[in-house]
């Protein structure tokens, strides 16, 4: 087995295990940092399918800000040491039973798929003389993706003054 | 054996039900927040997948994934927002406690 495959198959058991205690450990406080463990594993996964600059983002945007707004939430809400009370409601084993049946049926689905009959696109490249995966992004991002780019950004900036006027004191 | 797009895609399903799983037990808002994140990171993957394994010198896959992490650090925001706003209006994070509209 080569590097890169040995890689992708420890970083895979790897994430499982740090998502499945993300969803049941006690402490939210934990779970937290288990959610932040899961989102850099996927990062490696991103770099094992030659997306760099995904990858960056994804560290950046989630382990460095989305994890960081998650450990306020927590820390400005739950009572921290309030252990006691079962972090699950009653619908546990329902709940479990459906998501492992999706994940059977999914599964099932996709190895009786036929994915050698999809084979690799041999096109040419989508931007012209752009060295490297950063370049190519950054040159598409403001020429085939602008209106999306900047849509983006609007929606960004109206969730920002959206969240200050959810979250801000009542002036009474 | 090199990772194909049915390892990706059946450890994307997987990390999507556990995401799942969370959201649908999770009695902590913030908890609720973070299975999502999870479930949309799932998706992400398969995107990134099939870009990479199918189409390496297309990026449709990766643009898309870069605008999922752009909305979904949007939804983050709007979501902590509310549940620092529930919290100050009912004392508690619990989803079972924001019940003002149940008949």
């Amino acid at each position: 087995m080569t590097l890169p495959a040995a890689l992708f198959y420890v970083t895979a058991a790897l994430m499982l295990f740090t998502a499945l205690r993300t969803v049941t450990a006690t402490h939210i406080f934990r779970a937290a940092l288990y959610l932040a463990a899961t989102l850099a594993l996927m990062a490696v996964q991103y770099l094992l399918l030659k997306a760099e600059f995904v990858a960056v983002v994804q560290l950046l945007v989630y382990v460095g800000a989305v994890i960081i707004l998650i450990i306020f939430a927590v820390m400005l809400t739950a009572q921290l040491g309030d252990e006691r009370v079962s972090q699950t409601n009653r619908l546990a084993l329902p709940a479990a039973l459906g998501c492992g049946l999706a994940f059977i049926g999914l599964s099932k689905a996709l190895l009786a798929t036929d994915w050698s009959a999809v084979t690799p696109a041999q096109a040419q490249p989508a931007i012209q003389g752009a060295s490297g995966n950063l370049q190519a992004i950054g040159l598409s991002l403001l020429s085939d993706y602008i209106y999306p780019f900047e849509l983006v950004g609007l929606i960004l900036f109206t969730a920002l003054i959206g969240a200050v006027l959810i979250a801000r004191k009542d002036p009474e | 054996m090199t990772p194909g797009i049915p390892q990706y895609l059946i450890l994307s399903a997987a990390l999507f039900c556990i995401g799942l799983f969370g959201v649908l037990t999770r009695r902590n808002a913030v908890g609720v927040l973070m299975s999502l994140e999870l479930m949309l990171n799932a998706v992400n993957l398969n995107l990134v997948a099939f870009n990479g394994l199918l189409h390496p010198a297309a990026l449709s896959g990766q643009m898309l994934t870069l605008f999922t992490i752009t909305i979904a650090a949007a939804e983050a925001t709007v979501g902590l927002a509310l549940v620092v706003s529930l919290f100050r209006a009912r004392r508690s994070v619990r989803v079972e406690d924001a019940d003002l509209l149940k008949g």
